[in-house]
């Protein structure tokens, strides 16, 4: 049975909302009903025992793995050196020593020793303040990596990029129409379907029709600019492309510098480097000059209007480092 | 029941299944709370078999719900058998039945198809049930959506029947492979515990428990070859369940030691992708048993705890 419990001490509340913020300056995303929870969960363990502590913190307060390091830091600091932010001159110290003397007689032993180690460093902290701000541990990997050039990158954060890259082309490759359509699989059954083609045999269903969502898949074009400027970022946009097309099977990709090539059939490799030695010997004018008008008004010409359709996305990635005619 | 966290640590043992304390605590919390339990963590670390394990534990059935790109509230929650339905009706009329009278029953309990968040709400004989919602970050964002509104009140209700309110709050465990980020909603429904790779010391108890009849020298030496292993860079790292798939093997040929042609013939227990194989070279995997053979491990104690 459970054992009805106390709410917990008032000291014990005000520091776990303490902790909580200090969780939230360090950049670690707390779970906003998790100090209730972490509450909650008095009733079960023995908050005296350290591990245990931890345990229903950690259980209740974060959701994510990469806040992890964060929280263990920032519940190291808090809990155990003892040391935490003074947030105004005076006040909090004061609260310290005051309240354990006016602690509830029937709180709990573990509660009454936390609050103990509490006032013992609110007498010392008597002297004068100790300012203590954690810096901001985690940050965001992809917030990082977005905005480093790729030029720049280390091998460790190229496969990360790589990764992201991963990612982020899954989520622009499908989006699941609402539509439903005509299907062999048995997910829905097609009633109207079902009435319509069973009428020879009085409406008995002999055969089955069955419906399914629509998979509409987004139709891309990618126009490459790899010319001597893009030189460093060639390499790893056709790692992008390949990846692209892994998920993405209708896509369209032109390099161009001078002029433009198509090279949807040369990227059919599974290997990313053979791709990348047939594009190199497919395309002429790789890492010369950049003519983006003249390129772009080729595509227009000759490939446009078997490639663009209506809801076709065409994406252009380039520098803009441009030699020819800014007109055209 | 579950009276404390060293009970659970024991009884998993028991079976097998070696924690730590912290997910020992977790889970007791989750079943007193009341609350899911989520885990995450890399493939093959052992999430799915906690949920398993802990169901023998509980001494109850485990109703497990398989996630999918696509699996949407049909297959995961009820589903009327529309063609019983249909013969029924056409039965009636052949039996030559009241106008009135036909079809009158076909929105009963024999026409449900009862899919597994049903079964965990409907089940009434014996303890209350474990659900395991396994891998669900391979499921859609609306699937997410419609589990939170199941998880939170754990009452559906059927049009045709009525809103029907689970007798008990099943123990809910939900797994997640970290393919993709959940929502933050349903996260907060549950206690978090993420599962990493074992300590060396651990996967060797792992390995002793789950695999009888291994000599401590060979387990010792699988073991921090994996350990080895897990710092290389490989497309997809083998967790523990290798580990246990190739000590099982390396028992079952009679090996005493790892030798570099052993151990690139049973490669395939432990890297399951051939460029991952093709990575690891012939001279790596000479230098890597070089290293697990000169290893001397201590004796083996109870689960160290993290210091804290």
């Amino acid at each position: 049975m459970l054992r009805p419990s106390p709410p917990p001490s008032r000291p014990l509340l005000s520091h776990l909302i303490r902790f909580s913020r200090a969780l939230r300056d360090a950049g670690v995303k707390v779970n906003p009903a998790g100090t209730v929870e972490l509450c909650r969960s008095f009733n079960f363990i023995d908050i005296g025992d350290r591990l245990c502590f931890y345990a229903a913190a950690r259980a209740t307060m974060i959701s994510r793995c990469e806040d992890l390091p964060g929280f263990d830091r920032v519940f190291h600091e808090f809990w155990i050196s003892g040391v935490e932010a003074a947030p105004a001159a005076g006040r909090p110290d004061t609260e310290q020593r005051d309240e354990p003397r006016n602690a509830p007689a029937d709180t709990e032993s573990a509660t009454r020793s936390e609050e103990k180690r509490y006032a013992d460093a609110g007498d010392d902290d008597a002297g004068g303040e100790r300012v203590h701000a954690p810096e901001p541990v985690s940050y965001s990997d992809h917030a990082l990596l977005v905005q480093k050039d790729i030029g720049r990158m280390s091998a460790s954060e190229l496969e990360q990029a790589r990764e992201v890259v991963h990612e982020l082309v899954k989520v622009l490759a499908n989006y699941r129409s609402r539509r439903l359509t005509a299907g062999r699989r048995r997910d829905l059954i097609d009633f109207r379907r079902v009435f319509r083609r069973n009428t020879p045999y009085g409406g008995l269903p002999l055969r089955l029709c069955f419906r399914k969502h629509r998979e509409k898949k987004t139709r891309l074009v990618l126009l490459c600019d790899v010319s001597g400027s893009m030189e460093r970022y060639s390499r790893f946009l056709i790692q992008f492309i390949c990846a692209l097309r892994q998920v993405l099977p209708q896509v369209d990709i032109g390099v161009f510098s001078t002029r433009l090539t198509m090279v949807t059939d040369l990227l059919d490799e599974p290997n990313v480097d053979a791709s990348l030695q047939r594009v190199l010997a497919g395309v002429g004018d790789w890492g010369s000059g950049t003519d983006i008008g003249g390129s772009l008004g080729e595509f227009n010409r000759q490939f446009a209007r078997h490639i663009v359709r209506n809801r076709t996305l065409v994406v252009i990635l380039s520098d803009g480092w441009d030699r020819g005619d800014a007109d055209v | 029941m579950l009276d404390s966290i060293e009970e659970i640590e024991r009884r998993f043992a028991d079976h097998a299944y070696i924690t730590d304390r912290t997910l020992a605590t977790t889970v007791f919390l989750a079943a007193s709370l009341k609350k899911p339990v989520f885990l995450e963590g890399e493939p093959g670390v052992g999430k799915t078999s906690l949920a398993k394990v802990m169901a023998r534990v509980l001494e109850t059935d485990l109703i497990r719900l398989q996630c999918y790109e696509g699996l949407d509230s049909h297959s995961a929650l009820y589903e009327w058998n529309y063609l019983r339905q249909m013969l029924e009706i056409r039965v009636q009329e052949a039996r030559g039945l009241d106008k009135e009278k036909i079809g009158r029953n076909i929105f009963s309990d024999e026409f449900l198809l009862k899919r597994p968040l049903l079964q965990a709400i409907q089940h009434h004989s014996g303890p209350s049930p474990e659900l395991l919602i396994d891998e669900i970050d391979r499921s859609y964002e609306e699937f997410e959506a419609f589990l939170l509104e199941i998880l939170s009140d754990f009452q559906i209700t059927i049009p045709e029947i009525g809103t029907l309110r689970a007798t008990h709050i099943p123990f809910v465990v939900l797994t997640s492979n970290r393919t993709r980020e959940l929502h933050d909603a349903l996260k907060r429904r549950c206690l978090y515990h993420w599962i990493d790779y074992p300590t060396l010391e651990k996967e060797r108890m792992i390995v002793s428990a789950n695999v009888p009849g291994i000599q401590d020298r060979l387990a010792s030496q699988v073991c921090r070859f994996m350990e080895l292993m897990r710092e290389k860079e490989f497309y997809k790292r083998p967790g523990v369940a290798e580990t246990l798939d190739w000590a099982q093997a390396l028992l079952a040929l009679g090996i005493e030691e790892l030798e570099p042609e052993i151990v690139s013939r049973t490669l395939g227990c432990i890297l399951k992708y051939k460029s991952d194989q093709e990575k690891l070279g012939a001279e790596e995997l000479q230098k890597t048993i070089a290293i697990t053979r000169n290893f001397k491990p201590g004796p083996l104690v109870g689960d160290r705890q993290a210091a804290l």
